[in-house]
């Protein structure tokens, strides 16, 4: 799981501050804190102090008079809680908008939110199921939604946004600690909703990161196995499809080629190349038994598949069974390796 | 009423048979309905917390063979806790059950004023319950209580049912208010004016006009939803050309209100409290009169605090940041104010008072950790994390829920004519005090930290967090479970009530407990609610009589020779 990677090593409140909006909010925080604090403790130790000084002593003992009402102190305690919640807001206000507002000339990343996975679209042309970004450069992400409501949050640059379907939110951030940070969903968005993370993965300089673009980008010579391992990840298949056989959203795609499927309603089949093309693009049309049909369509959907990619996916499926990657293996000009997890 | 002047006759012992409960119009015995539905509500919204918080005892890991519960029953538990707890246990929980048995009372009357719509609305409550489990049982709801849009419209789970029960009960809630805004208007006794009320009425019509303002914008919101989902209009969706931020608008409108609705009753149970355990007249009436009033305008205003990650223009978060900020300058009046009360006091540590300084406790920490939420670039950070559950469960659990024992407490030997063991009772209280304490706490360093909220399985760096939270909430659901039996004990064995135990000076605790079927034999004479000097401690009573009795019947002070039955 993407999520559960990362550097923890931040405070007893915080992760660490891997942005200076961070460490901006975290003197916000205990600004807040401080003031809290002190209001807690006069309220608490009067209660206290009262119900111990002035306890009754005997049943129906007189009590002495004291006034019922003052309207200075009255007004002492409205005005200066009122001064403090102004401050308080302008504050808030001010670092609101600066979190708001990416500076001209970010670097624009895409993310598309959808049940239960993360992509980044790179204005190099690539998409990938995980944020990178160098140290130093401001990044806006522009964040939109194929299905429900999420939200992206990453809290070690305390950010977050939804990304809302039918529309794109902004967030940015710009990051001045190298390391690998989580993304988590933040906005509930069903079953795997807490399995809905993502890596962050800040580079130390222009070159590593710019390396990493240059890996991502350069597919020209994958195989069809190859490029369907790639975008395994990259798509977010993993989130709801395993390689090893044990069952998560969906079925696993371990020995899934070749074998028969049983269709919720009645129907079976088995799971030849055009029953691959069917359950890719059209993953409703019959759905396996036991499962339910949650996964993206993308014939009709918002996220097309081409067609290179789908031939990737299938040849990668069958790489994954006896049946196929005998198959493979027997076709001339094709020796994949077998990608492992 | 033939029995009308004979002692033994009371309202609980009058009639006999479910039907004479079931069918009542007497608002002792609805309140008391609602008293015990409320509980068996929350008995089961407990045992869902309980679930979640096992299941939250360790990470799986992202493997669903080490949970102890699926993911699909997970979404299912805390959708369920929330939804119960919000609809069923905390909204009705201080104005349906306690406002509807003291009410009446502290206006010298003899009902509300529909008694009729009373009934109505408990029937309602009963019908909208039932929807609920109805829809549990086919299929379950995992929306999460706040139905968000366009998750709701698209899963497959049984939402029609679900928001149909969460309308019917809206209903319940509207009657409610409205009875109790009428009640108070023209059911007054002579020489009631607005500021001779007790504070505890100003928190209920506060609440009210919150109810019959805010809750039809839920029942609308709740209905679109059927709608798209049954008719596939396109209102929220945007696949089928809605906006899922209108919903968000739509159902905060109501929502946030709606947490006052949990609120406002609870600061009126604690002005009762903390002028009567301190025998003292409450500090700053006015103030906290007016600041009731304040919080039930505000609460309408604010309802975009809800949202300032959610995609809304900036303009929109910041002008809704600082009216946020308005409801903090009321809330802490209130405080101050009950503070203050018990300067230069008598103050008697019984069960109620010591809920009442608990709450003191954690609404300070609920309330305070609000300007968290509400300082805009604070609540980025924190929006929909452990921090936000930790906050609103020490509003709605340590502020609200305290507050109804705290009341229950204070009104139990009004309602059964029994005193419950004071030992045991503060013991319950200091535990549930300390497991809430334990629970939360944590929590809120998860949520710092990092955590959001609804998840299944976490990161496990928050394990600590997550396993304090555990164990406090069994030490709270023991807690809570000890005060219960306290108080069922009591029912049997308890020492026989006098009619004023606590010395309060309002108008219930002038009439025999528990009181006559028609409440008060004779119109009882209207003074300051707090003047603590127009009752006495009597040891032969072990309780407060009136300084001026009438000589007939002690329980009824200064009365008027020419009225008869209250409001006749």
């Amino acid at each position: 799981m993407a999520a559960l990677q990362g550097a923890q090593d931040g405070g007893t409140f915080f992760p660490p501050q891997a942005t200076e909006a961070a460490a901006e909010h975290d003197s916000v925080f205990f600004l807040i804190f401080w003031i809290s604090a002190f209001f807690f403790a006069l309220i608490n130790v009067a209660a206290v102090y009262f119900a111990i000084r002035y306890r009754r002593r005997a049943k129906g003992e007189p009590v002495e008079k004291s006034p019922s009402h003052n309207t200075k102190i009255e007004l002492v305690w409205t005005i200066i809680p009122t001064l403090i919640v102004c401050y308080l807001f302008w504050i808030g206000m001010t670092g609101y908008v600066d979190r708001r507002t990416a500076p001209a000339g970010a670097y624009t990343v895409y993310v598309t939110g959808q049940k239960w996975s993360w992509s980044f679209a790179y204005p190099e042309g690539f998409v990938s199921n995980e944020l990178h970004a160098p140290v130093g450069r401001a990044v806006k992400l522009v964040i939109g939604s194929t299905d429900v409501l999420h939200s992206v949050y990453i809290p070690a640059f305390r950010v977050k946004m939804d990304a809302v379907p039918g529309r794109y939110t902004e967030a940015w951030f710009e990051s001045n600690r190298p390391g690998t940070y989580n993304l988590f969903c933040a906005e509930y968005c069903g079953q795997q909703h807490s399995m809905m993370g993502a890596s962050v993965v800040i580079h130390a300089d222009r070159a590593g990161f710019d390396e990493w673009v240059k890996e991502q980008t350069d597919l020209g010579d994958l195989t069809p196995v190859e490029l369907g391992a790639l975008l395994y990840t990259r798509k977010g298949c993993n989130t709801c499809h395993t390689l090893d056989g044990a069952r998560l959203v969906g079925p696993s795609f371990k020995d899934l080629y070749g074998s028969p499927r049983e269709f919720e309603g009645g129907g079976t089949a088995i799971a030849d190349e055009a029953y691959l093309r069917e359950a890719i693009m059209e993953p409703t049309a019959r759905v396996t038994k036991d499962y339910s049909p949650t996964m993206p369509d993308f014939k009709n959907g918002p996220i097309k598949i081409e067609a290179s990619e789908l031939v990737g996916f299938i040849e990668f499926i069958k790489s994954l069974s006896a049946d196929g990657a005998a198959e493979q293996a027997q076709a001339p000009g094709e020796a994949p390796e077998q990608e492992q997890e | 009423m033939t029995h009308a002047h004979d002692p033994s006759v009371n309202y609980l012992n009058c009639q006999k048979g479910l039907w004479s409960w079931l069918g009542t119009l007497d608002h002792k015995r609805i309140g008391l309905m609602y008293m015990w539905s409320i509980v068996g509500a929350m008995v089961v919204g407990g045992i869902l917390a309980m679930l979640i918080r096992a299941e939250l005892w360790a990470p799986n890991l992202g493997d669903p063979a080490k949970a102890l519960i699926s993911q699909d029953l997970y979404n299912q538990f805390f959708t369920l806790h929330g939804a119960i707890m919000i609809f069923l246990v905390i909204i009705p929980s201080i104005p349906a059950a306690l406002g509807n048995f003291v009410l009446p009372m502290m206006l010298g009357a003899k009902d509300v004023a529909f008694p009729r719509i009373n009934r109505l609305s408990y029937h309602l409550y009963l019908t909208g319950a039932a929807l609920l489990v109805v829809s549990i049982v086919t299929g379950g709801i995992d929306t999460g209580w706040t139905f968000y849009a366009p998750y709701s419209t698209t899963t497959e789970t049984s939402v029609v049912m679900a928001v149909f029960g969460a309308f019917v009960l809206g209903f319940s809630s509207i009657f409610t208010g409205l009875n109790f805004i009428v009640t108070i208007h023209k059911m007054r006794p002579e020489g009631m004016g607005w500021f001779r009320m007790p504070l505890f009425l100003w928190a209920l019509y506060a609440t009210s006009i919150i109810q019959i303002l805010a809750t039809p914008v839920l029942g609308l919101a709740l209905m679109l939803i059927a709608v798209e989902r049954i008719m596939e209009v396109g209102i929220f969706n945007p696949a089928l050309g809605g906006d899922p931020v209108l919903f968000q608008h739509l159902f905060w409108f109501y929502s946030h209100p709606a947490v006052y609705v949990m609120i406002l009753p609870a600061m009126g149970v604690l002005s009762e409290c903390f002028a009567t355990f301190s025998r003292k007249h409450i500090f700053g009436y006015r103030f906290i009169a007016y600041s009731s009033i304040a919080i039930a305008i505000f609460s309408f205003i604010v309802w975009g605090h809800h949202m300032f990650v959610s995609g809304q223009s900036q303009l929109a978060s910041v002008i809704f940041s600082a009216l946020t900020f308005s409801v903090a300058i009321p809330s802490a009046i209130k405080v101050f104010n009950w503070v203050t009360t018990m300067y230069k006091g008598s103050i008697s540590l019984d069960t109620p008072m010591i809920y009442a300084l608990s709450v003191i406790w954690l609404f300070g920490i609920g309330g305070l950790t609000g300007l968290f939420l509400a300082t805009l670039s604070t609540d980025i950070h924190l929006h929909d994390t452990y921090f936000v559950v930790a906050h609103f469960h020490f509003v709605m659990v340590g502020s609200a829920l305290f507050s109804f024992l705290a009341g229950i407490h204070y009104w139990w030997p009004k309602m059964f004519g029994v005193m419950y063991k004071e030992g045991p009772a503060r013991i319950a209280c200091v535990i549930s005090f300390i497991g809430f304490n334990l629970t939360f706490i944590p929590q809120f360093l998860a949520g710092t930290q990092g955590m959001p909220r609804r998840y299944w399985d976490y990161h496990p760096m928050y394990q600590p967090y997550n396993q304090l939270s555990t164990i406090g909430a069994v030490v709270l659901g023991f807690g809570l479970v000890w005060s219960l039996v306290t108080l069922l004990q009591s029912l049997t064995g308890g020492r026989k009530a006098p009619a004023n135990p606590w010395g309060s000076a309002t108008l219930e605790w002038m009439t025999a407990s528990p009181p006559k079927p028609h409440n008060f034999d004779f119109a009882p004479a209207v003074g300051d609610p707090y003047d603590m000097e127009i009752v006495r401690y009597d040891e032969n009573v072990d309780g407060y009589v009136p300084v001026n009795p009438h000589p007939a019947d002690p329980l009824i002070p200064l009365v008027d020779p020419n009225a008869e039955d209250a409001h006749a």
